[in-house]
């Protein structure tokens, strides 16, 4: 319940101040976006799988949408802005992963 | 915060420490700012370039760099025509000037406006009715010959169509009859007015052959010739071209 309505409560949030966010997070913030989201799933499936701990679903998920927002950083910085490519394949396998994971206990194939 | 009856489904409500609750409940308010954010920032372009192929875009891209072109030429056009337009408003603005110049000259000249400044009134006594209109007309062109400006006989203005005629005691100017004492206002040097009239030989000088006739010339740091010559109409000479 906390989980939904928090979530509706940021999607608000996001709806009603996108416009306040710089124009110059437009590279990090997908990526960042991304990280947030395979933390989230990876923190449903060990919720699932009972392993789950808040302390390290908040950290990972900060951590995660940080470090990621940071390569890209690093990625431009470098002149190798194809990195993010590299995170999203990433976060994209994880993001799989996890969902594959939580199916297998919800629906037992 | 509700809490879920224990039972082997997940408990959504965490692991019910209510810290725990709270940093989870922060984060995913953090996700869905994040998603909603990202989501909205992509839509507008999203919408508009995920449906086209790369050919279309470099369709669209090129079609873009010509418009830019196009009106980056026009600006130049449009420049230019400006600098133009304002280099014509200052010619004409000059051209105005002189003109405006020209017609006061003219119409002092004409004596179509009246006229103030520093200049000589002389007056003409002529108890004897001997002065004739000679005697006015040399009176003015040596005032003209001294450089008068703008010059009055008896309540007539002295312009370039001014004729003295008639005789001793019916003198006309401009067909107009004009009685003693005679009254010659001129604008101009007034030193140099005087003194042009006292020259010998000249008007005061030739005045003394006829008796009993007297002038006072009297100069005037201010002087007003308030009436105004009539715009003449020219029937028979017309402008021509200059050889």
């Amino acid at each position: 319940m906390l989980v939904i309505v928090s979530l509706f409560a940021g999607i608000g949030l996001g709806v009603a101040f996108h416009s306040a966010v710089p124009f110059s997070w437009a590279p990090y913030l997908p990526m960042a976006v991304m990280a947030a989201l395979d933390s989230v799933f990876g923190g449903l499936r060990a919720r699932l799988e009972g392993t789950f701990d808040d302390r390290v679903f908040v950290i990972s998920f900060l951590s995660n949408a940080v470090l990621a927002a940071l390569l890209v950083w690093a990625g431009i910085r470098l002149g190798v802005q194809d990195i993010a490519i590299a995170v999203v394949v990433v976060f994209g396998v994880r993001i799989f992963q996890n969902l594959a994971a939580i199916r297998r206990i919800l629906f037992h194939a | 915060m509700k809490k879920q009856p224990e039972t082997g489904a997940p408990d959504t409500s965490g692991s019910g420490r209510p810290r725990g609750q709270i940093a989870i409940a922060l984060t995913l308010t953090l996700l869905g700012f994040l998603l909603a954010t990202q989501l909205r920032s992509q839509q507008g372009l999203a919408q508009r370039l995920s449906i086209e192929r790369e050919s279309d875009l470099g369709q669209i891209l090129t079609q873009l760099t010509d418009r830019s072109d196009q009106l980056s030429s026009e600006i130049v056009d449009l420049r230019v025509k400006l600098a133009q337009a304002s280099g014509t408003q200052a010619q004409q603005h000059a051209l105005i000037d002189d003109a405006r110049q020209q017609l006061q000259a003219l119409q002092i000249l004409l004596g179509l406006v009246p006229v103030k400044g520093p200049g000589i009134v002389m007056v003409f006594s002529d108890p004897g009715g001997t002065v004739g209109p000679d005697v006015l007309l040399d009176a003015v062109q040596e005032l003209r010959d001294a450089g008068a400006e703008a010059i009055e006989v008896s309540g007539v203005r002295a312009v370039a169509s001014t004729s003295f005629t008639g005789s001793p005691r019916s003198i006309l100017v401009n067909r107009q009859p004009v009685s003693a004492p005679y009254e010659v206002t001129a604008i101009g040097p007034a030193s140099t007015l005087a003194e042009a009239m006292r020259i010998p030989g000249g008007v005061v000088d030739s005045l003394a052959a006829h008796s009993g006739a007297s002038v006072r010339i009297t100069e005037e740091g201010s002087v007003s010739i308030l009436h105004v010559a009539a715009l003449p109409q020219f029937v028979h000479a017309r402008p021509t071209a200059r050889r």
